[in-house]
């Protein structure tokens, strides 16, 4: 039952749920330092190529530069679901998963986690898309 | 050497043999014995192993390839997964304690040394008693089963890219059923086995 809620309640307002996972989580990376989040460099740094490795590596390598498309894992091929919440709107809707997921891929992309300021533009361009 | 001399020691070599011998029997009987009682206990068992049941578990374990049947490995190869998660196969699968805390007990509870299934025993007999494989495809049974797969199929092809793609060519693999009779290899559907 409180599952069936939950559905409803993420269907009807996941625009509401997007802006409020992510507004927490922006005042949390400026109250630790970070300058104020840009979608244009959330871009770029979506776009780079690292070098871990010994592998060249990016966020499309496993998403695509365009994230209303659906991407595949690198290494086992299962496909992802885009990323853009206006083709899936269940995107930045659940705290524990954008965290999760920012935290293990920021490792193997960039070979570190990623600095509260940089999270903050990431989730600041994919929530554009 | 006096006759009484060699006497004993022909009766010593012929008791020592003779128990060599007895023993190997023995050993015989016992290897027989035990593959009976497993042939008997293997006949029992349902072939497909059981299908994925717990949320966190299919949820979790199964967001960068399918969440593989629990049946498919021993107890303590689960074990040896759940505590190196942070370096798992290269990629960060690090779980929150309580998630991790409830999957481990799943895996625990539906391995193959404790569900039973034909596959699963099969696969757990063919691991060493002291091996605790961290993969199925490295394990000697699922090696035997694959060894006529050629690469081009699997590593080559985009479409399948690994063995560890189980889903890419059994398409019920999820719910534990892996037939050979029931093989369709994504990108070359018209192959035969
Ligand atoms: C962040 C992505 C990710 C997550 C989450 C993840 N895995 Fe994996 N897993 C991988 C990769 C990558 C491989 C290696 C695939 C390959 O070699 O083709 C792998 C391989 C495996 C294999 C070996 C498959 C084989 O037989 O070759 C097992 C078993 C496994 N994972 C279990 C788990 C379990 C249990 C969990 C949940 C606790 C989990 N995985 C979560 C990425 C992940
Ligand atoms: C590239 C395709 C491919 C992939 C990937 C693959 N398999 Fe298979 N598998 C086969 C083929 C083909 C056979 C049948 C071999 C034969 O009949 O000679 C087979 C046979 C089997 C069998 C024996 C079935 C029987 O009836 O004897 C099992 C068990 C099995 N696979 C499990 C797995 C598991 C578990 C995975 C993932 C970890 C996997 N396979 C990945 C192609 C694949």
């Amino acid at each position: 039952m409180t599952r069936v809620l939950l559905m409803i309640v993420g269907l009807a307002v996941p625009a509401f749920a997007t802006a409020g996972v992510v507004d927490e989580l922006q005042a949390e990376y400026r109250a630790a330092g970070a300058n104020a989040p840009s979608a244009e460099q959330g871009r770029t740094l979506w776009n780079q190529t690292f070098v871990v490795d010994g592998e060249q590596r990016s966020c499309t390598t496993c998403h695509d530069a365009d994230l209303r498309k659906t991407g595949r894992h690198a290494a086992t091929g299962k496909p992802i679901e885009p990323l853009a919440p206006s083709v899936n709107p269940v995107r930045l809707t659940d705290r524990g998963e954008v965290t999760k997921w920012l935290a293990r891929n920021c490792k193997w992309t960039l070979g570190r986690v990623c600095t509260p300021e940089e999270r903050g533009h990431l989730l600041e361009f994919i929530r554009t898309q | 050497m006096n006759r009484r001399t060699y006497w004993l020691l022909s009766v010593l070599v012929i008791v020592s043999v003779g128990s060599v011998f007895v023993s190997g029997a023995m050993g015989h009987g016992d290897e027989r014995e035990d593959q009976a009682r497993w042939k008997r206990e293997w006949k029992d068992m349902p072939r497909a192993v059981a299908a994925v049941t717990n949320d966190h578990y299919a949820n979790e374990c199964g967001a960068c390839h399918i969440a593989y049947p629990p049946g498919l490995l021993p107890s303590r190869s689960w074990n040896r997964v759940m505590a190196g998660l942070e370096d798992h196969f290269g990629d960060d699968a690090s779980l929150p304690p309580e998630t991790a805390e409830i999957i481990a007990a799943y895996l625990d509870d539906n391995a193959s040394d404790r569900a039973g299934s034909r596959i699963g025993a099969k696969i757990g007999r063919s691991i060493g008693l002291s091996e605790a494989p961290l993969r199925i495809s490295e394990t000697a049974y699922f090696q035997r089963k694959h060894d006529e797969v050629p690469q081009r199929m699997v590593r080559d092809n985009p479409k399948v890219k690994s063995f560890a793609n189980c889903a890419a060519c059994h398409r019920q693999a999820e719910s534990g059923v892996f037939d050979e009779h029931d093989v369709q290899v994504a990108g070359f559907e018209q192959a035969r086995f």
